[in-house]
């Protein structure tokens, strides 16, 4: 009784904290040679990306609109996986989460490595969760 | 077994007071897309090597302190090991915006920098520079006017290489072609950089 009701209580934290969830589909192309660019917004396109060239990039801000913080956990999954990281104040990351505070804005870029990957059309998912920062005191 | 009740009703109390606080600071607030959305994701930008623009193997002619080399498969005062032909990058819009777009110089601070790696003697004439085409007619309002650079021997710029690419099929793809003022104390070696293509939508 004792462990599930542990259980009951880490669910119901991690539930109840959760403020916005965002799943944003993404994708690329990789092409012979040939730069193409998509900026509309149903997806977040990296667009037509030459073979073996040095990747590419979409930047991104997020803006904490709540009145009070939060923190934010981005992530990505999908085909798109293991060649996607993002990019804060230069360092790479895998997943990142930071906290934002109330009003505050993050730029960050999401980038695409196509280093060694052979032609062709990949895609996957960008997820952003926005959660409520309990401060215990 | 009384313990466990005692926890059961801390858990619900737990629970509960989450739940209350969940919807009191939520109210008024809680609109999708609020938080993240996607209309500021108005920025792409894609890296090309220089590779795919292949100048072969040359030096600079003795006669002169430095050659011009352009991807267009002219050149001056370079003497030409292996041939080079003509070749570009293409740069098309496949979304439904106009693009601004702008070409910039990745990992180096300078031409010279490039060419040397150091200071040399010749290098203050280094540059790389960019000029920009309608691939296919009636592409871009706003093309560079002649070769811009990107890098010169002690710095790097951004350089506008179409103010409104268009979205329309036929008429929405641009060259660019790369022009190179290699200095005749060049270092020695195989030589490549990236240039970094930007696009923000209108």
């Amino acid at each position: 009784m004792g462990i599930f009701s542990i259980i009951l209580v880490v669910f119901f934290l991690n539930e109840f904290t959760i403020l916005n969830v965002e799943v944003y589909p993404v994708d690329a192309y990789i092409v012979e040679n040939e730069v193409g660019f998509n900026l509309d917004t149903d997806k977040i396109h990296f667009g037509n990306v030459p073979l073996n060239s040095g990747g590419a990039y979409r930047q991104m801000s997020i803006t904490n609109v709540y009145d009070e913080d939060v923190k934010v956990f981005l992530s990505d999954s999908g085909m798109i996986n293991e060649f996607v990281y993002f990019e804060v104040d230069g360092e790479n990351y895998e997943n990142y989460n930071f906290v934002l505070k109330s009003n505050e804005t993050k730029d960050y870029k999401i980038v695409f490595k196509n280093e060694n990957l052979p032609l062709g059309y990949y895609d996957g998912e960008i997820k952003i969760v926005v959660r409520k920062l309990y401060k215990f005191n | 077994m009384r313990y466990s009740v005692i926890i059961l009703l801390i858990v619900l109390i737990v629970i509960l007071g989450f739940k209350f606080l969940d919807v009191e600071s939520v109210t008024g607030n809680l609109v999708n897309d609020a938080v993240v959305t996607l209309t500021k994701v108005s920025i792409a930008g894609i890296q090309l090597s220089d590779d795919s623009i292949g100048f072969g193997s040359g030096y600079v002619d003795r006669a002169c302190n430095n050659a011009t080399v352009i991807s267009n498969g002219t050149n001056s005062c370079w003497v030409n090991t292996t041939e080079y032909l003509a070749d570009g990058h293409e740069i098309i819009n496949n979304g439904t915006s106009f693009l601004n777009i702008t070409a910039s110089l990745s990992g180096f601070t300078d031409a010279e920098e490039f060419f040397c790696g150091t200071s040399c003697d010749y290098t203050n004439v280094a540059s790389i520079g960019v000029y920009s085409n309608n691939f296919e007619s009636n592409s871009c309002l706003g093309l560079t006017s002649d070769v811009e650079n990107i890098g010169d021997y002690n710095s790097v710029s951004s350089v506008g290489i179409c103010d409104y690419l268009d979205f329309v099929d036929n008429s929405d793809s641009i060259s660019v072609y790369v022009q190179l003022h290699v200095p005749i104390d060049v270092a020695v070696g195989n030589k490549s950089f990236l240039i970094n293509y930007e696009a923000s939508a209108y």
